[in-house]
């Protein structure tokens, strides 16, 4: 078929596959959130294996060979089902969505769908050469393709020329240097803020629940390991305040609230630190529900003030969830996330307010500093006497 | 070329129009899946030439394959097989389990019209003996 005759299947080829991979979009942000949760997903599987097909077909027969590229790599991995390739699935439902607009515009990239399926097939070799027995197993990770960091040519070229001094013995340029390396690694919170966008509307769909992501200060940077590491706490309080915290349509509206719940997410840096929050305008924690927890665990919870009361839902065992929900991370409770806000060097909190709301906040260094990160106290007000 | 009877079966609405086009000197059957494929064949003894996608829900093209050349009333029906990019290892298994060629996606209408005249050139042949 020429170019001209595909031109007259455009508009069949965007109605048909448009909304597949649309549709494949949400379904690779839930099945990447089982992945990270350690479990397949037969039938969402399969079905998304159907529908790449399809793309992958409709995208050869029209030309578009960005297209069948990317869909070819991503049923590798939905039929590989290597767990921690979850990310990879999610950005392979992205390109197509890219490329789907390109498609409308006339003009396809090429560039990233050859990076991408570059990037799965090294992903995918690598899961397989670790599950063989028959091959001898290596002991260092074999080309971290995939885990880069995008640097200004410019920082390259001043570390050049401070590696070049601190030769010279002087301790200014060593330090200076050092404070440069440590910057190189910073990153900022756009990328997973924005996948964040993702994760609240699929949460919306499968809980029938309108809900409304704010997100500000994605600008903010800091290390990459620390970043790394906060995606997954920052993403279950985030599931909890759509799951637990947000009411159903109809009592916020009695409550004099818009129908659509809100949770905001901000980064702010606040000189070496950042304070990440994440708020809502649903019901707010059920703090006499946590101080009678905390009791019934031994904690004697006479001496809190006030407003430190609802810390004690960071502690283990205080989870209120009257049923563990898949979306609400299937009992892995608060003190996880502050047990792994602390292994950063971080501290959390929290504040309530009854029937209005409730915000959490991760109170974070930027830069990876010398000291070891502590385990207590992790938040302010609460130490270990209180620990049952 | 003289006007044939085809089954074209394939779960994208998108080759269903792409089809249309590319054989619209031939009367064309549409079946969305292999389980229509099988009523449409079983319904129709005048059906000359059938486009089979590999990879299809319900019941895949490499089955429905199996069953036309499993009946002895539809063993002589040719069947040609459509594949995608990857799935050079179905297309063997099907040549294997008696199709009589394959297309991969993209393909041209000028290749399968040239299929389509090799094989009925077959039926012909058989026909007058």
């Amino acid at each position: 078929m020429s170019v001209d005759d595909a031109a007259r299947f455009l508009p069949y080829f965007l109605d048909e596959t448009g909304p597949l991979v649309d549709g494949l979009g949400l379904a690779m942000v839930a099945l990447e959130a089982r992945w990270t949760a350690g479990e397949r997903d037969a039938a969402g599987e399969q079905r998304a294996l159907g529908d790449v097909h399809t793309i992958k077909g409709n995208g050869a027969m029209m030309g578009y060979e960005p297209i069948q590229q990317v869909a070819h790599a991503l049923e590798d991995l939905l039929e590989a089902g290597d767990l921690g390739a979850g990310g990879l699935l999610v950005r392979g439902a992205d390109l197509l969505q890219a490329l789907m607009q390109g498609c409308d515009g006339g003009a396809l990239e090429t560039a990233p769908a050859a990076a991408y399926a570059a990037a799965v097939a090294a992903r995918l070799s690598r899961a397989t050469e670790t599950v063989s027995l028959s091959r001898p197993l290596r002991l260092s990770p074999v080309g971290k393709a995939a885990d880069t960091i995008r640097v200004p040519f410019q920082r390259l070229d001043e570390l050049t020329a401070l590696a070049a001094s601190a030769a010279d013995g002087d301790g200014t340029a060593a330090r200076h240097l050092h404070r440069t390396l440590l910057e190189l690694r910073h990153v900022s919170l756009a990328g997973l803020f924005d996948r964040f966008g993702r994760h609240v509307r699929e949460l919306a769909r499968l809980l029938g629940q309108p809900i409304r992501l704010e997100i500000s200060g994605g600008d903010a940077t800091l290390d990459k390991a620390i970043a790394d590491r906060l995606g997954e706490p920052l993403l279950h309080v985030v599931r909890n305040a759509a799951a637990h915290g947000v009411e159903p349509p109809a009592d916020r509206l009695a409550a004099g609230k818009p129908a659509e719940a809100t949770i905001a997410i901000t980064a702010e840096p606040v000189g070496s630190r950042v304070l990440v929050t994440v708020s809502d305008d649903g019901r707010g924690l059920d703090v006499a529900a946590i101080i009678a927890r905390a009791r019934r665990l031994g904690v004697d919870t006479a001496e809190l003030p006030s407003h430190e009361l609802p810390l004690l839902v960071f502690l283990p065992g205080l989870s209120t969830a009257a049923q563990v929900t898949p979306l609400a991370g299937r009992g892995v409770g608060l003190d996880v996330v502050a047990t792994s806000i602390g292994a950063l060097g971080g501290t959390v909190g929290v504040v309530t307010t009854p029937g209005q709301g409730a915000r959490f906040w991760f109170d974070l260094p930027r830069t990876l500093g010398r000291e070891a990160p502590t385990r207590a106290p992790l938040f302010a007000g609460l130490d270990s006497r209180m620990m049952p | 070329m003289r006007r044939r009877k085809i089954l074209v079966v394939d779960d994208s609405a998108l080759l269903h129009r792409m089809y249309d086009f590319m054989l619209s000197g031939h009367e064309l059957i549409h079946a969305a899946d292999g389980v229509e494929a099988l009523e449409r064949i079983a319904a129709d003894a005048d059906i000359e030439v059938v486009f089979l996608d590999i990879n299809m829900p319900r019941l895949d093209g490499l089955e429905v394959l199996r069953r036309i050349k499993a009946d002895p009333k539809t063993r002589a029906l040719p069947v040609i097989m459509v594949s995608t990019h990857g799935e050079e290892h179905d297309t063997k298994r099907a040549m294997a389990a008696g199709a009589d060629g394959y297309v991969k996606k993209p393909f041209r209408q000028d290749a399968i019209a040239q299929l389509i005249g090799t094989l009925t050139v077959g039926l012909t042949l058989r026909a007058a003996e």
